[in-house]
């Protein structure tokens, strides 16, 4: 007899009661064993039992009324059986299901404290919804590699269950949270970054401390076919504003730009101009504008007809502590400006 | 298009068109030149940017003005 508990959570397809006819079908409790439970548990290998199983049609639980009413009963189930821990899916790459695994857990976890773990694909959108704060087990893109993948969701299900240390993602198999946490280790910072560095130059295989955040792919802008009929404008993530900083920019994590009129200029003066600049020493800047906005040499360009103008604006903002969400904000509000003014190219500097 | 010090910030966020300006706190010229000399390094960095801005690429890609700084 299994001294740990489960509880498992699966759509109508996996409990067997059809496919996208049946996704509308509301929440049922299964005594008997179905579809991936059967699987773990042979994984389990008698320590752990699912004793219920909870099932909900994909279309039906992702309805937000639905799941509402969806997780009071499921509340009241759990409350009733006290599992050691919740298990959801796996999903694979099935995004309603996926969505509903996570949602169901992440209610669990947060609500019930009870430990909760699904599994999914790691393109699947439920990843970035509720990634960051519940356990998500890697797992194929299909349900063909379901063997494939439930021996992780077994092992990480199992450690929660017995209330085991939860190690970081690349040694218990789930999708990076993006936690971090300090732990300690009998060499110092500076002897695992020098044979980290070792290990790079010899070509070594070496796992960083710190994974750097992926960025997304920019489409490249198409290029431009005649610069002499193009108008151009000058961005800064320097900082730089008349001085007294009369739009009251912030110094760091912007938020959002200034924009000021150059029309009739043909330099912008040291004292009539500042950097704000919160990240850098900015005397350079503030010294001579231009190494900012380099309003000097883009007359002489204009002038000698390389270019056809100059927007009359220059845009600044202070790019530090400024968050990706942020920027791609400044950056989309400084876009629909320059489109509206029809400008053909942008040069910005940043600091 | 971008100019910056950062060339290797730029391009790890996915910038697709970077020229290397001058310094880290001055992408548009460089403070230890003098004045004239300055402007003629900007104006030739502004040179690289239109040049940038009328090229094709397809991925992030570094122009480079003159590896020894032009005008020094």
């Amino acid at each position: 007899m299994a001294t740990l508990k489960a509880v498992h959570y699966i759509n109508q397809f996996y409990a067997g009661l059809g496919g996208e006819t049946m996704a509308d079908i509301g929440l049922s409790v299964l005594d008997e064993k179905k579809g991936p439970a059967i699987g773990l548990e042979k994984l389990w290998n008698g320590e752990m039992e699912v004793v219920k199983i909870i099932v909900c049609g994909d279309n039906f639980i992702n309805n937000d009324e639905n799941f509402q009413k969806a997780s009071e009963e499921i509340k009241k189930i759990l409350e009733e059986i006290k599992p050691d821990v919740f298990v959801a899916g796996p999903a694979f790459n099935a995004g309603r299901y996926g969505v509903a695994c996570a949602r169901v857990c992440d209610f669990v976890r947060s609500e019930l404290k009870i430990p909760c773990v699904t599994g999914m694909w790691h393109e699947n959108p439920a990843v970035p919804m509720y990634g960051k704060d519940n356990y998500i087990v890697s797992t194929t893109e299909t349900a063909a590699g379901m063997s494939k993948s439930l021996p992780q969701l077994a092992k990480l299900s199992l450690k929660l269950a017995k209330g085991e240390k939860i190690l970081a993602s690349r040694f218990e198999g789930y999708l990076p949270t993006g936690h971090r946490y300090n732990e300690y280790n009998e060499k110092t910072g500076a002897q695992r970054v020098t044979a980290m560095l070792l290990n790079k130059l010899y070509g070594r295989p070496f796992t960083t401390e710190v994974p750097l955040r992926g960025f997304e792919v920019v489409t490249p802008a198409p290029k431009i076919t005649s610069m002499k009929d193009a108008t151009i404008a000058l961005i800064t993530t320097g900082g730089l504003v008349p001085v007294g900083n009369p739009d009251k920019l912030r110094q760091s994590f912007s938020v959002t730009y200034g924009k000021y009129d150059v029309t009739g200029k043909d330099e912008l003066k040291k004292g009539e101009y500042e950097s704000i600049h919160g990240g850098y020493d900015t005397t350079d800047a503030s010294n001579d504008p231009h190494r900012l906005i380099p309003l000097d040499m883009m007359r002489a360009l204009e002038r000698e007809g390389i270019i056809k103008g100059i927007y009359k604006y220059f845009l600044s903002t202070c790019g530090v502590g400024t968050n990706v969400e942020s920027s791609k904000d400044i950056g989309r509000r400084m876009v629909a400006d320059l489109k509206h003014s029809e400008i053909s190219a942008a040069i910005l500097t940043s600091t | 298009m971008l100019v910056t010090a950062f060339t290797s910030i730029a391009y790890n966020v996915g910038a697709n068109r970077i020229v290397f300006g001058g310094d880290f706190t001055a992408p548009a010229g460089d403070p230890s030149l003098p004045l004239e000399r300055e402007k003629a390094y900007r104006r030739k960095i502004l040179e690289k940017s239109l040049d940038a801005l009328t090229q094709d690429v397809e991925a992030p890609f570094v122009f480079t003005v003159n590896e020894s700084k032009e005008g020094v």
